[in-house]
């Protein structure tokens, strides 16, 4: 990954393309940030530092699909599923 | 019954207090700085509260965007922050202001999830004593909520002892005070909590899974002074323990 600090990263709700972003845009660089968290925790193998969010992220309800997707790296799809009132609330929660 | 986890001779060793320092579970009894004492059972997820004692909000409170208080101030420390009793824990010397502070650590023994009040204290498998360093100067930096102030290599100290929530009556009331090189800095207790151990359970396990290992550190109280290279810091709570760490300088970390 050789232009890990310029990624577009785009979020689809349902299919639909709502939202995209670019690691270019971060106040703080990759590199920064790596340098910075070190000095006072050590990181290891499998650790996962997070870069942020960009502004203007899109909301999703219960019931709906998401995809992630960031050229290069893959994409990350889901679904928002519902907690059950707390009244209906048992030890195993199901899913609809 | 109290219980520790050791390194000796070798060997990883489940430990208890014996009358001349602790005794392997083998029958083997040891002076207490022979032995290399590691957080006193499997850690889980660390939660830290902050501001837990009102006494100690009003001494940050200068320092703070954050005043009254709706909610707990909760957040979460990584394993790599962990060490034993006895342990050593880097003072970084261009750090202004880094303080101890003595906690009572809550150890979750029984899965929680949207655990009533009344029920709370049934998930709860024992306590230890927590030393939850900070370095100050990072209070309200970029790397917030308290990344860099508390999320520390080596600078959460738990133990030595791991004791059994059924011998401890009633942790609302237990006193706990904090001596740095043998003199008394901090004094406190557990009564004091602004949010009580149920109340934190039904909170956080309103919307996240506690599971057994789990630890919830409870806060502290006023009386946190600068502490130093070289500094012997003891964190006591009546009745869990007596948590002592040195502080070292850059140097034994390469910095």
């Amino acid at each position: 990954m050789p232009q890990a600090g310029d990624l577009a990263l785009k979020v689809s709700i349902d299919g639909i393309v709502v939202h995209v972003a670019h690691s270019a845009g971060m106040q703080r660089p990759l590199a920064r940030l790596l340098a910075d968290v070190t000095e006072f925790m050590t990181l290891h193998p499998g650790d996962v530092l997070m870069l942020g969010v960009a502004a203007g992220a899109p909301q999703a309800r219960a019931g709906q699909r998401f995809a992630v997707e960031c050229a290069g790296i893959g994409t990350l799809e889901g679904a928002l599923v519902g907690e059950a009132p707390a009244g209906a609330r048992s030890s195993f929660e199901a899913t609809p | 019954m109290k219980a520790a986890r050791v390194a000796y001779a070798g060997a990883l060793h489940e430990a208890y207090p014996h009358a001349q320092g602790l005794q392997l579970a083998d029958g083997r009894v040891l002076r207490e700085h022979v032995v290399m004492w590691l957080p006193p059972f499997e850690v889980g997820t660390v939660i830290a509260l902050g501001l837990n004692y009102a006494d100690h909000a009003k001494e940050l409170a200068k320092e703070l965007t954050v005043s009254a208080q709706d909610e707990p101030l909760v957040f979460l420390k990584g394993p790599g922050t962990l060490i034993g009793h006895r342990g050593f824990t880097r003072r970084p010397a261009g750090a202004g202001f880094m303080h101890y502070e003595c906690e009572l650590a809550v150890v979750i023994g029984a899965t929680a999830r949207h655990v009533r009040r009344a029920d709370a204290m049934s998930h709860v498998a024992g306590y230890t004593v927590c030393n939850d360093y900070a370095v100050r100067d990072h209070l309200e930096n970029w790397y917030r909520p308290n990344l860099r102030v508390k999320n520390r290599d080596g600078a959460t100290v738990l133990g030595p002892w791991f004791v059994d929530a059924a011998d401890v009556p009633d942790p609302h009331t237990l006193l706990l005070r904090t001596l740095v090189n043998g003199q008394i800095t901090q004094q406190g207790s557990t009564a004091d909590l602004v949010n009580d151990i149920p109340a934190l359970i039904e909170y956080l396990s309103s919307f996240m899974t506690l599971r057994s290992g789990d630890v919830i550190l409870t806060g502290t109280p006023d009386g946190v002074v600068n502490v130093n290279a070289g500094d012997e810091v003891v964190c006591e709570i009546d009745g869990i323990g007596r948590l002592v760490n040195t502080l070292v300088g850059d140097a034994a970390f390469g910095r």
